[in-house]
C-alpha cells in the first residue's frame, strides 16, 4: 500500500516535469515575439530590444529553461506579458472565484443527477428513463457558451430577474468593504456575517453556476444511471426483494451507497473538462475567476499566463487522478496491481 | 457475442488465407454483424431515433451544396445591404452580417463539422490504438515510457493543449483538427491497452504466441480487432465532443477563419449582434446541439448493447 | 438603497438562515427572486440619477498606473487623475492652458518659455512648482517608456524661477502640442517620482487632477473618487466618484447601459448603435476621432512592387459599400491619411472610389497574370468590422481573377510577421489603426512613411530619400510656418495616393453612448476613448 502511493508520487513527479517541458517548448518556438507583447503595440525598436534583455531571451534555449526551472522551484511563474503582473499572484486573485464556481457546480449537479439516475434506473426502458436520458445525454451536448449567452438574454434583458454579470453588484462594490479572506465571495461574506453582500452574491452566482453545471449534472446522473444498473442485477439486491423489504428502502439504502463511489470518481475526472467550460463562460459573465483570465491570455496569446494556468491544471489533475486511484485502491474488491 | 464473431472470422482468414471466397466471408459476417447492432439499436426509441438523425445528416453532409438554396452565400458572394434580415420565406433562418443566407451556411457547415470529426478521430484512432496494443502486448520498459508520455498528454485539460498548439501552428481549421487529435490519442491508448492486458491471457493470444507468430502479427490481427467495440462506442461519443471542441475553439478564434461557414464561427460572430439578430446565434447552435446530441446518443446506446452488466436485470 | 437593505433584512430574518441545499430552497429561492426584482425596479430608478459614473469599458482599465510608464488604455484613468501642461479642447480646437498658463516660443522655435499656474496642489498636499515639471519630464525621458520619444527634441529645461520652465530644443518642435500629448506628458508629486510600477499598482497616485484613486483591481476595475481640493474647484452636480470597469462583452456593455446601470460605453457594433439611437434613455454621440484604419501594400514583395497593380487592387476596394453597410455610415469615408478634423487634412485629396472597371484598366496595364495572384490579408483579431470588409473585398477581388485569404491574428505575431527578414515571408496586405501621440499629422508620415533602418511601423516598406527629405522638412516648419508644412503634408498625400501604397479605408468616428441624464459629454479626439469625467453635469 505504502510502496503503491509512493510509487504514484514518483510517477507523478515524472509526469509534471513533462508538462513542464512540454509547456516551455511551446512558449519558446511560436512564431511572435514576447518583447513585442510587454511593451505594447506602439513601442519603438529600441524599447523591443531592451525589453528582450529584460526578459532574458537573449539568452540561448538550454540556458532560459535552467533559469526557468529554478523560478518554478521558487514559485515564480514569470510574469504575465499584458499586465506586467507575477502569474503566481494573478492565479491566487483569480482561482478561488472559479472553484467557488465549480465547486456549486458540482453539488448542484449531485443534487440534480442523481435523483434523475436513480429514478431512470429503476424504470429502465420506459417514457421516464427515455426522458431522463434524453435530458442527461442533451445537456452534454449543448455548447456552453451559446447556453451561457441565452440564459442571460432570458433572465436578464427579458425578464430582468437575475443580473447581467460580475461577481458582486456595482453599487455593493463600491459602497462596502470586499472581504478577501478565502477569496470565494460566497463563503467570505457568510464568515464576516454581511448577509446583504451574501444575498447580492448569490443572486450573481445563479446563472454561471447554472451554465456550469450542465456537463456535470448529465455525467452525474448517466453515472448512476449505469452503476445503479450494474449494483440492482446483484445478487444481494435479488434477496432483498425476496426478503420483502421495502422498494424505496433498497434503492436508496441498499443500491445508492455503492453507486457513490464510482459518481465520486467521474466527478472529480470531470474537472478537467468543467474547467475548460468555464474558460467559455466566465468571459461571457464578466466572471473574476481563472476562466476570464485564460480567455483573455489565449486571444492575445500571453504565454506566461497560459503556461501557468497549465500547469496548474495539470497539477490538479494528476492529484485528482492519484486521490480516485486510492479511492479505487482501497476498495477490497479490486487487487492492487504492483 | 461480439467478440467472439470477430474471432472466428479472423479465424477463418488466417486458415484459408489465400482462399478469396473467405474474404467475402468475412465481409459478409461482419456486414450481417453490422445488421444486428442495428436491429438491436433500433429496439429503443431514442437510438432509434439517433439512428435516422445520423442517416439524415450524413446525407445533408454529402449532398449539401447542391441542395442548398443559395449556393453562391456558402463562401463568394455577399450582399452587405440584405444584412441581418430576421427568418422568412426566402431566408429559413435569416442572414447574416454580410446578408448571406444562415440556412445555406448551416447545411454546409455540417460537411464541415463532420469532416473535422472524422479526421481528428482518425487521426487520433491512427496514434491512439496502435500504441495501446503495443504498450499492452510488449509490457516493461516499453509499456512504463508509453503510459508516461500519455500520462502527460492526458494531464493538459483538452482544451488548453488544443489552444497551445494552434497558438504554435497559426489558427486555422487544418491545424485546429490537428490539435485536437493531438489532445485526444491518450484516451484511447489508455483504453486499448486495458483491453489488451486482459486480452493476452485469452486462449487465442496464447495459442497464436505458441506457434512463433511475430509480435506484430499478434498486435495487429488479433488484439486490435477484437479491441474494437469498446473502441467504436468511445469514437462514436467523441465524434460529438470533438465537433464541440472545435466549436470552442473557433468561438475562441482560433479555428476556422472567415468566412469558412463553421458554427461555431457563426456564434462567435453573432455575439456582436445577438441582441438584434437572435437567430444568427440560435440556429447554429442548435446545429451543434442536434449533431452533438445524435452521436451522443448513439453511442450511449452502443454501450448498451455491447456492455454485458447493463443487460442483466 | 436603504429600502433595498431593509427588505433583504427582512426577508433573511424571516426564513432563516440555510439558503441553499434544503427543503426550504425552493422558499427562499423564490423570496429572492421577488425581492430582486423589486430591487432592480428600485434601482433603476436610483442609479438613472447617481454621483457615481460608470463607465463599462471593453478591456482592462490600465496597465501599469505609473504615468511615465503607461503607453495602453491606462491613460482613462491617468487623464483624470494627472494633468498636463497644456490640453487640446476639441470644441476650439486649439491648445489650451492647464498648468501652464501661458507659453511663448522664440523666433526660431529652439526656445519655449512656459509659465506655471499657481495655486495647484497635488492630492498630497504638496505644491506645484516649475522644477517640479522639469523633474517630472526628465524622469519619463529617462525611463524611456511609453511615448518618451516626444520628448527627443529636448536638449535642456530650466527653470529660472518658481513658475518658469524654459525648454531648449535640438531642432524647432512644437512643444505646445508635446505638452498635451495624451501619453508621456504628466506632470506628478515629488514622492511619488521616486517610486516604481509597484507602489502605482497598489492603488496609489501623485497627481494634481480632479480625481484621486480609491480603490483598484487589476485587471478588472478602478474606482476614482473626487479631489476636494483641486484647483479648479467644484460644482454641486459634478461627479463625486467614478468607477472604470471591464465588460468584454459587447452584449453586456449595452445592457447595462441600457438599463441605466452604466451611464458611458463605447465599442459597440454598429447593429447596436442603430438600436440605441431609437432607445429615450440613451443619446448616442458619434464624433470624428482622429484614429482610421489604413491598409499596408508590402512594396517590397513582388508583384506588388508594381504600381498599376496597386493602383488596380486599390480601385476594387469597396470603400463606399463598407462604411454604408457594414459600418452603418458610423465612419467617413477617408480623404488621404490624415483624418477629418486635424490639421494636414485636406478634402481636395479626393475620397477614393470603388471602380471595377478602372481597376480592369490598371491590372491590364501591370501586365501581372492575376491567376499568380494570391494575396493574403492580415489583421488584428476581434475586429469585426475588418473581418466583413476584407470578406466583400475578397468577392470583389475575385472579378478581377485575384485570390485573397484572410488571416486574424494577435498582434504582435502579425507584428513579428511583417518584420521578417525576406519580404517574400510577410504578408501581402496588412491592417493597421493609426491615431498621434499628440495633436499632429506628423506622426503618420514620420513613422508610417518615413525609411527605416529597424522595420517598425512603416509597414509599406517605403524607402524613398525624396520623401524622407519632404517629411524632414516639414517636422521643421511646423513651428515656424505652420501653413507650409501643412502644404508640404499634403503634398505627400498626393505622392501616397498616386503611388497606391495604401488603401485609406475609412476614418473612424468615435461612437459613445451616455445615459440622457449626463450632461456635458463631448468627444476630444486628442484623448482616445478618455472620458473627462470633470466636465460632466448630472442630475
Amino acid at each position: 500500500m505504502y510502496k503503491y502511493i509512493c510509487r504514484r508520487l514518483l510517477t507523478g513527479l515524472i509526469v509534471i516535469l513533462g508538462v513542464v517541458t512540454l509547456t516551455f517548448l511551446v512558449t519558446r518556438i511560436v512564431p511572435s515575439d514576447p518583447a513585442a507583447k510587454w511593451v505594447g503595440p506602439r513601442a519603438s525598436s529600441d524599447q523591443i530590444a531592451a525589453a528582450r534583455i529584460e526578459l532574458r531571451l537573449d539568452k540561448s534555449l538550454p540556458v532560459q529553461y535552467c533559469l526557468y526551472i529554478k523560478d518554478l522551484l521558487h514559485g515564480n511563474l514569470g510574469r504575465s506579458l499584458s499586465t506586467h503582473q507575477p502569474v503566481a499572484d494573478e492565479l491566487r486573485s483569480f482561482i478561488p472565484p472559479t472553484l467557488e464556481l465549480v465547486l456549486l457546480a458540482f453539488i448542484f449537479a449531485v443534487f440534480i443527477g442523481v435523483p434523475l439516475g436513480m429514478y431512470s434506473a429503476k424504470y429502465k426502458d420506459s417514457a421516464l428513463d427515455n426522458i431522463c436520458r434524453l435530458f442527461s445525454i442533451g445537456v452534454v451536448s449543448m455548447p456552453t457558451f451559446w447556453v451561457a449567452l441565452f440564459l442571460q438574454l432570458i433572465f436578464y434583458n427579458k425578464l430582468g430577474w437575475l443580473p447581467l454579470a460580475g461577481e458582486v453588484g456595482l453599487e455593493m462594490s463600491v459602497l462596502s468593504d470586499i472581504p478577501h479572506i478565502t477569496g470565494m465571495l460566497l463563503i467570505d461574506s457568510l464568515l464576516t456575517g454581511n448577509l446583504e453582500l451574501f444575498g447580492n452574491a448569490f443572486m450573481h452566482i445563479i446563472l454561471p453556476c447554472l451554465t456550469v453545471s450542465l456537463y456535470p449534472i448529465g455525467l452525474v446522473s448517466r453515472m448512476t444511471r449505469s452503476a445503479l444498473l450494474e449494483v440492482l442485477g446483484e445478487d444481494y439486491i435479488t434477496a432483498a426483494h425476496s426478503y420483502g423489504i421495502n422498494e424505496t428502502k433498497v434503492l436508496w439504502e441498499y443500491a445508492l451507497k455503492n453507486t457513490l463511489g464510482p459518481t465520486a470518481i467521474v466527478l472529480t475526472l470531470s474537472l478537467g473538462y468543467t474547467l475548460t467550460n468555464t474558460f467559455l463562460v466566465e468571459a461571457i459573465y464578466s466572471w473574476p475567476g481563472l476562466g476570464s483570465y485564460v480567455a483573455k491570455s489565449v486571444t492575445v496569446l500571453d504565454y506566461p499566463a497560459i503556461v501557468g494556468v497549465t500547469l496548474f491544471s495539470s497539477i490538479c489533475y494528476i492529484l485528482l487522478n492519484l486521490i480516485a486511484d486510492l479511492i479505487i485502491a482501497l476498495d477490497p474488491r479490486v487487487r492492487l496491481l504492483g | 457475442m461480439i467478440h467472439e464473431l470477430g474471432y472466428w472470422g479472423d479465424c477463418m482468414t488466417k486458415i484459408f488465407s489465400d482462399n478469396k471466397n473467405i474474404y467475402i466471408n468475412t465481409i459478409t459476417s461482419k456486414l450481417r454483424l453490422l445488421k444486428k447492432t442495428i436491429l438491436l439499436l433500433s429496439r429503443n426509441i431514442l437510438t432509434r431515433g439517433a439512428l435516422i438523425g445520423a442517416f439524415l445528416l450524413i446525407l445533408i453532409a454529402i449532398l449539401a451544396p447542391m441542395i442548398v438554396p443559395y449556393p453562391q452565400d456558402i463562401a463568394d458572394a455577399t450582399h452587405s445591404a440584405l444584412k441581418l434580415l430576421p427568418p422568412s420565406l426566402i431566408h429559413l433562418f435569416g442572414t447574416d452580417e454580410l446578408g448571406r443566407d444562415i440556412f445555406s451556411r448551416v447545411l454546409v457547415g455540417t460537411r464541415i463539422s463532420f469532416t473535422t470529426a472524422i479526421f481528428a478521430v482518425g487521426l487520433a484512432l491512427i496514434i491512439g490504438v496502435p500504441l495501446g496494443a503495443v504498450a499492452g502486448t510488449l509490457g516493461g520498459w516499453i509499456d512504463e515510457v508509453i503510459m508516461r508520455i500519455t500520462d502527460v498528454f492526458l494531464s493538459f485539460p483538452p482544451l488548453l493543449l488544443a489552444i497551445a498548439i494552434v497558438a504554435l501552428a497559426g489558427p486555422s481549421l487544418k491545424n485546429a483538427i490537428l490539435a485536437i487529435s493531438l489532445s485526444w490519442w491518450p484516451w484511447y491508448t489508455r483504453l486499448v491497452r486495458g483491453q489488451t492486458i486482459s486480452l493476452k491471457e485469452r486462449k487465442f493470444v496464447q495459442a497464436a504466441e505458441a506457434i512463433g507468430t511475430k509480435p506484430s502479427t499478434i498486435i495487429f490481427k488479433h488484439i486490435v480487432p477484437n479491441t474494437i467495440s469498446p473502441v467504436i462506442v468511445q469514437a462514436s461519443m467523441d465524434m460529438g465532443g470533438v465537433i464541440l471542441t472545435v466549436a470552442s475553439l473557433s468561438f475562441l478564434g482560433l479555428g476556422a477563419q472567415a468566412p469558412t461557414p463553421e458554427w461555431g464561427l457563426m456564434i462567435s460572430t453573432s455575439r456582436n449582434y445577438f441582441l438584434d439578430a437572435w437567430w444568427y446565434s440560435i440556429f447554429p447552435g442548435m446545429a451543434i446541439f442536434v449533431t452533438v446530441l445524435i452521436f451522443n446518443l448513439l453511442g450511449d446506446g452502443l454501450r448498451e448493447i455491447l456492455d454485458p452488466k447493463t443487460q442483466k436485470r | 438603497m436603504k429600502e433595498y437593505r431593509n427588505t433583504l433584512k427582512n426577508m433573511i430574518h424571516m426564513k432563516g438562515v440555510g439558503v441553499m441545499g434544503s427543503r426550504k430552497c425552493f422558499n427562499i429561492q423564490s423570496c429572492v427572486l421577488l425581492f430582486s426584482v423589486i430591487f432592480l425596479l428600485f434601482a433603476s430608478t436610483a442609479i438613472a440619477a447617481p454621483k457615481i459614473a460608470v463607465y463599462a469599458y471593453h478591456s482592462e482599465p490600465y496597465i501599469d498606473l505609473d504615468p511615465s510608464v503607461e503607453y495602453s488604455n491606462g491613460i482613462i484613468p491617468l487623464q483624470n487623475v494627472y494633468e498636463t501642461l497644456t490640453r487640446y479642447n476639441a470644441r476650439t480646437k486649439k491648445i489650451e492652458p492647464l498648468l501652464a498658463t501661458k507659453w511663448v516660443a522664440s523666433s526660431d522655435g529652439l526656445k519655449w518659455t512656459f509659465t506655471i499656474r499657481s495655486g495647484v496642489k497635488f492630492h498630497d498636499g504638496t505644491n506645484l512648482t516649475a522644477k517640479i515639471v522639469k523633474d517630472s519630464i526628465e524622469r519619463t525621458m529617462r525611463l524611456k517608456k511609453s511615448a518618451s520619444y516626444i520628448w527627443d527634441a529636448v536638449k535642456a529645461i530650466d527653470t529660472p524661477n518658481n513658475t518658469t520652465v524654459v525648454f531648449t530644443l535640438k531642432n524647432p518642435s512644437p512643444m505646445d502640442l508635446i505638452c498635451s500629448a495624451s501619453y508621456a506628458a504628466f506632470i506628478m508629486s515629488p514622492e511619488s517620482m521616486k517610486m516604481d510600477s509597484s507602489w502605482f499598482n497598489s492603488g496609489k497616485d501623485g497627481g494634481s487632477g480632479p480625481y484621486s484613486i480609491a480603490k483598484v483591481q487589476k485587471g478588472e476595475q478602478i474606482i476614482l473618487k473626487a479631489f476636494k481640493d483641486y484647483w479648479g474647484g467644484w460644482k454641486p452636480d459634478q461627479f463625486d466618484g467614478v468607477i472604470i470597469k471591464k465588460y468584454a462583452e459587447s452584449s453586456a456593455r449595452r445592457q447595462l447601459v441600457e438599463k441605466g446601470e452604466a451611464q458611458i460605453t463605447e465599442g459597440l457594433s454598429a447593429t447596436d448603435l442603430n438600436a440605441l439611437s431609437k432607445n429615450p434613455n440613451v443619446v448616442v454621440h458619434a464624433d470624428p476621432a482622429w484614429k482610421n484604419a489604413i491598409a499596408f501594400w508590402n512594396t517590397q514583395k513582388s508583384p506588388l512592387d508594381n504600381v498599376n497593380l496597386r493602383r488596380a487592387l486599390c480601385y476594387a476596394y469597396p470603400y463606399d459599400e463598407v462604411v454604408k453597410n457594414v459600418l452603418d455610415g458610423r465612419a467617413k469615408k477617408a480623404s488621404g491619411l490624415v483624418p477629418v478634423g486635424l490639421w494636414g487634412h485636406s478634402d481636395k485629396l479626393g475620397a477614393p472610389k470603388f471602380d471595377i472597371a478602372k481597376a480592369k484598366k490598371y491590372l491590364a496595364l501591370s501586365g501581372v497574370d492575376p491567376k499568380k495572384c494570391k494575396f493574403e490579408v492580415t489583421f488584428t483579431s476581434g475586429y469585426e468590422e475588418y473581418r466583413s470588409a476584407m470578406q466583400i473585398y475578397k468577392t470583389n477581388l475575385k472579378k478581377l481573377g485575384i485570390d485573397l485569404n484572410i488571416h486574424e491574428m494577435t498582434w504582435d505575431s502579425e507584428w513579428e510577421r511583417s518584420k521578417n527578414k525576406n519580404p517574400k515571408d510577410r504578408q501581402d496586405l496588412l491592417i493597421m489603426n493609426w491615431w498621434p501621440d499628440y495633436p499632429s499629422p506628423l506622426s503618420w508620415f514620420y513613422t508610417l512613411m518615413h525609411s527605416e533602418k529597424n522595420i517598425s511601423f512603416n509597414l509599406s516598406y517605403i524607402n524613398n530619400p525624396k520623401i524622407d527629405k519632404l517629411i524632414e522638412e516639414a517636422d521643421t516648419k511646423t513651428v515656424v510656418n505652420r501653413k507650409e508644412a501643412e502644404n508640404i503634408f499634403i503634398n505627400l498625400q498626393e505622392i501616397a495616393i498616386d503611388q497606391a501604397y495604401f488603401i485609406n479605408m475609412f476614418d473612424r468616428e468615435a461612437c459613445w453612448v451616455v445615459n440622457k441624464n449626463v450632461k456635458g459629454f463631448y468627444n476630444n479626439p486628442a484623448y482616445e476613448t478618455v472620458v473627462f469625467f470633470y466636465d460632466l453635469r448630472t442630475k
